[in-house]
């Protein structure tokens, strides 16, 4: 799944808000090679979103809203989205652009229009659905495929009939709080994960001796420190009081690193999984996220750290998320560094200390307290 | 390496016009914004302990007012803290109001966002989403 862009309007806190995933330009000598559709090498698309901005400026919401819509086209139900909808009384409505890992010579745009629900909840004649598709040859780019899109469903096709027409794709969302299972990783995934996971373990824990997976204990993997054995069952650790923070918030990274490796599901949203984690274990294992993403896949990564700011990393990548508040109307809306900053040697830290983007969190009343 | 700077504004309202110009109109020198009026407020080590190294302040204060004394102790102990670079002065004369009226083609300053009243202007600025759009509208020039 490669997403192109994404409009959201009275979805969570989100309204006529606009996210887009392509870049214009070939950038030479980038840090990530190959950001374009494979064999499409004007077709560009960012594989790499660093997602930054204040408190509350949405970052895990708009994997909330992604997660819903994901689950809206593939089960084919309206309850995910309907849960997202922020003011019930007023029309609602999304739109995204996007290509399906299993069919990557195509690329849909999905627009939905959800209008107040006459009765108790949302019904399916609620929703208005048109799904737009095109071959996407060897020499477009995005901006030519959007002028080629054509309508697929037909106009009395009920929301069902015209998901049908869109492929199946791959997710994986990881929260802060979320605890990531392994058990849905394949045989080959899986033996991958016991070598991550004792890497990541080792330089989070130098104490940790190694990790092998339980011939007793289905889904289980042994921990050992300082002679002690750590159970890990699912993505539960018994008495894991004895591992740090960090060490502890290793095991989902861990997860997320062998998914992507294994290219388990094409699309990764990574959110603030290293609270606990140093910095520079942060960059090192952001570095091996990238390295390690496949053709045609797409990383999501948020975080607060300004370390991360300082990498080598293509400026487009970078996406701020700002949230302003206008009297009573909140909006949130998305600033590209690219968009400030023309050549590939200015400072993206400097610009972020110096606020060129409005960006930073309000500390006033914190000062004022 | 482009220098570090910190914007002292005296209330709200000329923080969203310094947004505004450092941000969407890229017409100032960009830096962080903090609302602290220098006028009645001292500044004190605690409120100076996040800047970084070498930090140039800016000070942006209304001259409408009779009492100096604040403003100029504050900018002898900035000038003597180790993290700050230079002090830079931006006196709005008289206040922000008669600055915009001085620097756009209007004559009062509900005409720049058709505001009902003078005094219903802050708010209106405060709550306005195109204050690029507005100040252009009007011809404003930051010379």
């Amino acid at each position: 799944m490669i997403l192109l862009e994404i409009k959201l309007d009275n979805f969570f806190s989100f309204n006529n808000f606009h996210l887009s995933l392509t870049y214009p330009k070939k950038i030479s000598n980038s840090t990530i090679t190959d950001e374009y559709l494979e064999d499409r090498p004007n077709f560009r698309y960012k594989k790499l979103i660093v997602l930054m901005g204040a408190n509350a400026t949405g970052k895990t919401t708009l994997g909330n809203a992604l997660i819903a819509i994901f689950n809206f086209i593939t089960k084919k139900s309206i309850d995910p989205i309907a849960n997202c909808i922020d003011d019930t009384s007023e029309p609602s409505s999304f739109s995204m652009d996007f290509i399906t890992h299993s069919s990557i010579k195509t690329m849909y745009r999905i627009v939905a229009q959800i209008s107040p629900p006459t009765a108790t909840g949302y019904r399916e004649e609620d929703i208005s659905l048109t799904i737009s598709s095109t071959s996407i040859l060897k020499t477009d780019s995005y901006e030519r495929c959007v002028a080629k899109l054509r309508t697929i469903n037909t106009p009395n096709s009920t929301y069902i009939e015209a998901l049908d027409l869109i492929d199946t794709f791959g997710w994986y969302f990881s929260y802060p709080f979320s605890k990531d299972s392994f058990k849905n990783l394949t045989p080959v995934g899986k033996k991958s994960f016991r070598i991550v996971l004792e890497t990541v373990l080792r330089a989070l824990d130098p104490s940790i001796q190694g990790v092998r997976e339980s011939q007793d204990i289905e889904n289980s993997y042994i921990i050992r420190l300082n002679n002690h054995d750590l159970i890990m069952k699912n993505n539960e650790i018994l008495n894991s009081e004895i591992l740090s923070s960090g060490t502890r918030s290793g095991v989902d990274i861990a997860v997320m690193l062998s998914s992507i490796i294994s290219s388990l599901y094409g699309f990764y949203y990574c959110d603030e999984k290293f609270s606990y984690i140093h910095s520079d274990m942060e960059k090192a294992i952001l570095s091996k996220m990238i390295e390690k993403l496949g053709a045609n896949e797409q990383l999501f990564f948020t975080t607060h750290n300004a370390d991360i700011l300082d990498m080598s990393l293509p400026i487009h990548s970078y996406v701020f998320l700002k949230k302003e508040i206008f009297g009573h109307e909140n909006r949130i809306s998305c600033v590209y560094a690219d968009q400030y900053l023309k050549r590939n040697t200015d400072s993206l830290r400097r610009a972020v200390e110096n606020d060129i983007f409005s960006v930073a969190p309000n500390v006033d009343d914190i000062d004022r307290l | 390496m482009p220098q570090l700077f910190q914007y002292y504004v005296e209330g709200e309202t000329d923080a969203v016009l310094l947004r505004a110009l450092k941000t969407d109109m890229q017409c100032i020198v960009p830096g962080k914004i903090k609302v602290f009026n220098a006028v009645e407020e001292e500044f004190t080590r605690a409120r100076l302990m996040t800047l970084k190294h070498k930090t140039n302040v800016v000070l942006l204060f209304d001259t409408d007012t009779l009492n100096a004394s604040i403003l100029k102790k504050n900018m002898k102990f900035l000038s003597n803290q180790s993290m700050i670079g230079h002090v830079y002065c931006l006196p709005q004369v008289n206040n922000l109001e008669d600055e915009l009226i001085r620097t756009c083609n209007i004559s009062k300053i509900r005409e720049l966002l058709s505001s009902k009243t003078d005094t219903d202007f802050k708010t209106d600025f405060c709550k306005c989403t195109t204050i690029k759009q507005a100040l252009e509208r009007h011809d404003f020039s930051i010379d």
